[in-house]
């Protein structure tokens, strides 16, 4: 697979703190790519590095196999996590202008902003104010300056944050998209859940340092064992020689002890008196396994 | 397009679509030139106050050919002349401070002549005013003469002539200010109005979380060089507004005989002007950048301007001494605050307008002043790149002298 980018030894430091430490990875071509981290774990620094914002102190910071320069950005839609828009310009002119400085043509930029618009419901409101836009509408417009020109990379630093959940929707739905063309995304985010369901590979990090990486699949299977996932009804019997569990009344996530098999579980909880309604062998989720990398710290 | 130049374009049109840029436009002349009435009004005051000061004169001859004058009028340091070619002569050389010349019409043509060394604007202004105090005293001890009610009610103008240092002539009226006042209207327009559209610009992109976006795109380098031109070619709309707008009425108003005025442009430094447009276009920059690293380290709009204030104040520091700057253009305080950054430029066209700076001073002049540019260009740049991504907080003092000390 094609990689579009390529980070290696990335390290760099803000006077004597290390916001980023000697981090790798790569992301291939139609991924969609979860760079995972709390706040404060260096997900921006390195966006910023990666788009020459920042100056790394060490380190290869490649974007489709050299490092980046501002021509570039005519096949890359940034979203960065502090975003905003000029509340006193046109919509329309705001089009114009990220196209232009992106080195589209002013018709192209037009054609590009109109598609966009009529898309999400906003072509009428083309010629007004920003300022005269609601905030979702005005949320709409920021993503699309990131992707009216039809990138062949997105770089979205949260991209869910301050999206009211009609415009979240609509965005999963715009990556489903964009991956069916063959778009790379690269996003980062500490919502987890949301990751599991989207990405095809991950990035874990915690201050500043690589702690996992692969598809989704493979970090849950590195970094934690099976779990069992129980639906009942009855009274959920506690036997700590066998396993530790999370239990509601009508659910419970059950983690075995070392060397115990599930099978032998299953027979345990079927001789009790409770009714199985379903169970299921499955991985940690990712959530679980960010929580416990976090926790290692 | 150059990318440059895209942020060029979008800064003009953003700008010159405010409405608040064509209030400044249309409004702020119109403040100005009422400020600059009050001001001249209370100059005709001083002028009263100045009579005095021409009494410490040592020497003033008044040659009076149409027998005005009182004889007890003339003694030291006011002497009685016979001819007048003579006297100017005395005071081209230096000999003398100033000759009156009161010609044998001068009750019927309305019209006297005044002649004095350079010695600055108030007391030029101080010889006409001792001029004419010397026919009304001289009307008061004659009451009874027929003539006193003429030399009283006849209201009298002066021809004034003004010898520089080398003896050559100088211009002195409306021509003599026409030069410096519009070339200062101009630069305190363009300069401040303007330096804080690129205040408010860089502030208000980085209170709308803009910046980081920008620069994605293109570099802090090609963005603040981009609204630098579009905010100049903001500026230059609003001169040739203001020239039109300026020379409009004055046609109308010469057309209509409601300005009455004879006014001999060639007696005017006119060759001063490109020079004064070099000097305000280097203010405009050096102001421009000042305003970028301001608004770069700013939290908000309202917070970079109260950081900008301070500059304002240097800025128009000159005009708390104007009148001493007026009446000595080559003195110490205007040599001083020639060479200081913050009015280095606005003093420098002040002084070209009014007397006559040497070749080599307008060259270094122009020279410092692209220093100034080059440096607030330097330091803007730098704070701009240490604060534009700093939300919510001003860089530490600490981080600033860093960043400012910092090579390359």
């Amino acid at each position: 697979m094609k990689k579009i980018i390529e980070i290696k030894d990335f390290t760099k430091s803000f006077g004597s703190q290390t916001a980023v430490d000697n981090l790798s990875f790569d992301v291939y071509e139609g991924d969609i790519f979860a760079f995972l981290g709390s706040n404060g774990s260096g997900k921006t620094t390195t966006i910023r590095c990666l788009l020459d914002i920042y100056t790394p102190d060490s380190g290869t910071l490649h974007l489709f196999g050299r490092p980046y320069e501002f021509s570039m950005s005519k096949d890359i839609g940034y979203l960065p996590e502090e975003r905003g828009i000029y509340t006193r310009s046109r919509v329309i002119d705001l089009f114009v202008y990220f196209g232009n400085l992106r080195g589209i043509s002013t018709k192209d930029a037009l054609d590009n902003a109109h598609q966009y618009l009529e898309r999400v419901g906003l072509i009428e409101h083309k010629d007004k104010q920003v300022s005269q836009l609601s905030s979702g509408m005005q949320q709409k417009v920021q993503v699309g300056l990131a992707l009216q020109h039809h990138p062949r990379l997105l770089l979205l630093d949260e991209p869910f944050k301050g999206l009211d959940p009609l415009n979240r929707q609509l965005f999963i739905e715009m990556f489903k998209e964009l991956k069916e063309q063959g778009v790379t995304i690269v996003y980062s985010t500490h919502v987890i859940d949301e990751a599991q369901r989207l990405t095809d590979r991950l990035v874990i990090i915690n201050d500043g340092k690589r702690k996992a990486y692969g598809t989704t699949e493979e970090v849950r299977k590195t970094h934690g064992s099976e779990h069992i996932h129980l639906e009942f009804t009855g009274k959920f019997p506690k036997r700590s020689e066998l396993y530790t569990s999370v239990s509601t009344t009508k659910t419970a996530e059950i983690i075995p002890n070392k060397g115990v098999d599930p099978e032998e579980i299953l027979q345990e909880l079927l001789a009790s008196d409770l009714r199985i309604i379903s169970f299921r062998i499955d991985l940690p989720s990712l959530n679980e396994v960010f929580i416990a990398l976090s926790k290692d710290e | 397009m150059n990318r440059m130049l895209v942020v060029a374009k979008f800064e003009y049109l953003k700008t010159v679509k405010r409405k608040a840029f064509w209030f400044a436009t249309l409004f702020m002349p119109v403040m100005i030139v009422v400020i600059m009435a009050v001001s001249a009004f209370s100059s005709v005051e001083g002028s009263k106050r100045l009579e005095q000061v021409s009494e410490s004169i040592d020497h003033i001859t008044v040659i009076d050919e149409a027998g005005l004058i009182s004889e007890s009028l003339f003694s030291d340091p006011v002497f009685k002349g016979d001819s007048f070619e003579q006297a100017r002569q005395q005071v081209q050389s230096g000999e003398t401070d100033a000759v009156v010349f009161f010609p044998e019409d001068t009750l019927t043509s309305g019209s006297y002549q005044v002649v004095t060394k350079d010695v600055g604007l108030f007391q030029t202004f101080g010889y006409q005013g001792f001029a004419e105090a010397l026919i009304q005293q001289s009307a008061y001890e004659r009451i009874d003469d027929p003539t006193a009610i003429a030399m009283i009610t006849q209201p009298l103008s002066s021809q004034v002539t003004v010898f520089g240092e080398n003896g050559q002539t100088q211009p002195f009226g409306v021509e003599r200010f026409i030069v410096p006042g519009v070339s200062l209207l101009f630069f305190f327009l363009s300069v401040f109005i303007s330096g804080q559209y690129m205040l408010q610009s860089v502030a208000e992109e980085k209170e709308n979380r803009m910046i980081e976006n920008l620069l994605s795109m293109v570099s802090s380098r090609s963005l603040i060089f981009g609204k630098l031109l579009g905010l100049t070619g903001a500026a230059f709309t609003q001169l040739i507004v203001w020239a039109v707008l300026g020379g409009g009425a004055v046609i109308f108003g010469i057309a209509n005989e409601s300005i009455d005025v004879a006014i001999d442009f060639s007696q005017a430094p006119l060759e001063t002007i490109p020079v004064n447009i070099i000097f305000t276009l280097l203010g405009f920059l050096f102001f421009a950048s000042v305003m970028t690293g301001v608004g770069g380290i700013g939290t908000s709009y309202k917070d970079s301007q109260s950081l900008s204030s301070v500059f304002v104040i240097l800025s128009v520091l000159p005009f708390y001494f104007i009148t001493i700057l007026l009446s000595d253009p080559n003195g110490v305080i205007a040599q001083v605050v020639s060479y200081f950054p913050f009015t280095s430029a606005m003093i420098f066209i002040l002084r070209n307008s009014i007397t006559t700076l040497s070749p080599l001073e307008v060259g270094f002049g122009l020279l410092i002043n692209l220093v100034y540019v080059a440096l607030a260009g330097l330091l803007a740049l730098k704070l701009f790149n240490l604060g534009s991504l700093m939300y919510n907080r001003r860089p530490k003092m600490r981080e600033i002298m860093h960043v400012l000390l910092k090579r390359g």
